[in-house]
């Protein structure tokens, strides 16, 4: 990789990193106005490190659902993981570190490893953004506990508009392959449509029926 | 909260080994399974397809709600300036601002 794209990929990530981590305080002044004890959100920011089933949990716990129930909801929305880490092994090392290397699998990492040209590349970008939000996420659900109610509401800063903007971003140019744009565009209609009937966490599933679009090359 | 802390901490545990155990089947399963060329477009695609969607899903709602329209809005320029090729700082910065300014003029 030339040192200038190189010194882009490391500001973007870094700066998705530090947004992810005031995503974090948010999670951290929500545990809080609960009167949720401090531990609870940091172990499973430590644990889990998955937003969304992170914030399903600690609301659900706030209002008296059964933890387990909680949990439950919480896998359901962490499935789309499993595809995640059949395309990331794709070019993660078969060693030791892979044990890690699952743990920080998240919708950013996976997108920034894969958005790379090469193994190298995309190995590197996946670390690198992986590590970051696995280490700025704890931290920002630790201040914003501490915090509590003295944060402004980080939708003032529209801080919630970054994640899917660099997800776009990072997908458009996959999106010049032709079967690839039409998978998308199916999966993505029909996860749309699928909200009315299904809980939350399984639309989102739903889109791998995209995939059965036939590729050019079968 | 209605359960104990430490029925909490079961629950926690569930959830986080459930996510790990996701998280590395991924792995485990590509480790056993050999794939010829096309097969890797597919994955590919199958995190693609899910990210996309997740992008969606992102700008139209926060949480379970509707998201409103400065975030639609500010989502929409970053991508115009995604796809004129600006950097992902830019994109990002973009997104942000754009979608902050309208919050400030009182649009949700």
């Amino acid at each position: 990789m030339p040192d200038k794209e190189r010194y882009n990929l490391i500001k973007a990530i870094s700066l998705i990193s530090i947004a992810t981590g005031i995503v974090g305080i948010s999670l951290g002044s929500v545990a809080a106005s609960f009167d949720v004890p401090m531990w609870i959100p940091l172990l499973l920011s430590l644990t889990v490190l998955a937003g969304a089933a992170e914030f399903t949990f600690i609301g659900m716990i706030a209002t008296g659902a059964n933890p387990i129930f909680a949990a439950l909801t919480g896998i359901l929305i962490n499935l789309r993981h499993l595809p995640f880490g059949l395309s990331v092994a794709t070019f993660i090392e078969k060693n030791g570190y892979r044990f890690i290397a699952c743990h920080i699998m998240n919708d950013e990492s996976v997108m920034f490893g894969l958005s790379q040209h090469n193994d190298q590349a995309k190995k590197w970008a996946y670390w690198m953004c992986g590590l970051g939000i696995c280490i700025l996420w704890p931290i920002g659900v630790f201040i914003g506990y501490v915090l509590s109610k003295n944060i402004p509401d980080i939708y003032v800063f529209g801080i919630d508009a970054a994640f899917p903007a660099i997800l776009f971003a990072l997908i458009l140019p996959m999106l010049r392959n032709k079967t690839t744009r039409n998978r998308v565009v199916l999966g993505t209609t029909l996860s749309l449509a699928s909200i009315p009937l299904l809980p939350t966490g399984l639309p989102v599933l739903v889109s791998m029926f995209g995939l059965l679009l036939k590729g050019k090359s079968k | 909260m209605k359960y104990s802390e430490s029925y909490i901490f079961i629950g926690i545990a569930v959830l986080a080994l459930g996510t790990y155990l996701i998280r590395y089947s991924g792995f485990y399963l590509a480790d056993r399974i050999t794939f010829k060329e096309h097969h890797k477009q597919l994955l590919a695609d199958s995190a693609c397809v899910l990210l996309f969607t997740l992008a969606i899903f992102n700008t139209l709602f926060s949480e379970t709600h509707f998201s409103g329209i400065s975030k639609i809005v500010g989502v929409a320029v970053a991508v115009v300036f995604a796809w004129k090729k600006y950097s992902l700082i830019v994109v990002i910065l973009v997104a942000m601002l754009v979608t902050a300014s309208l919050r400030y003029l009182g649009i949700p």
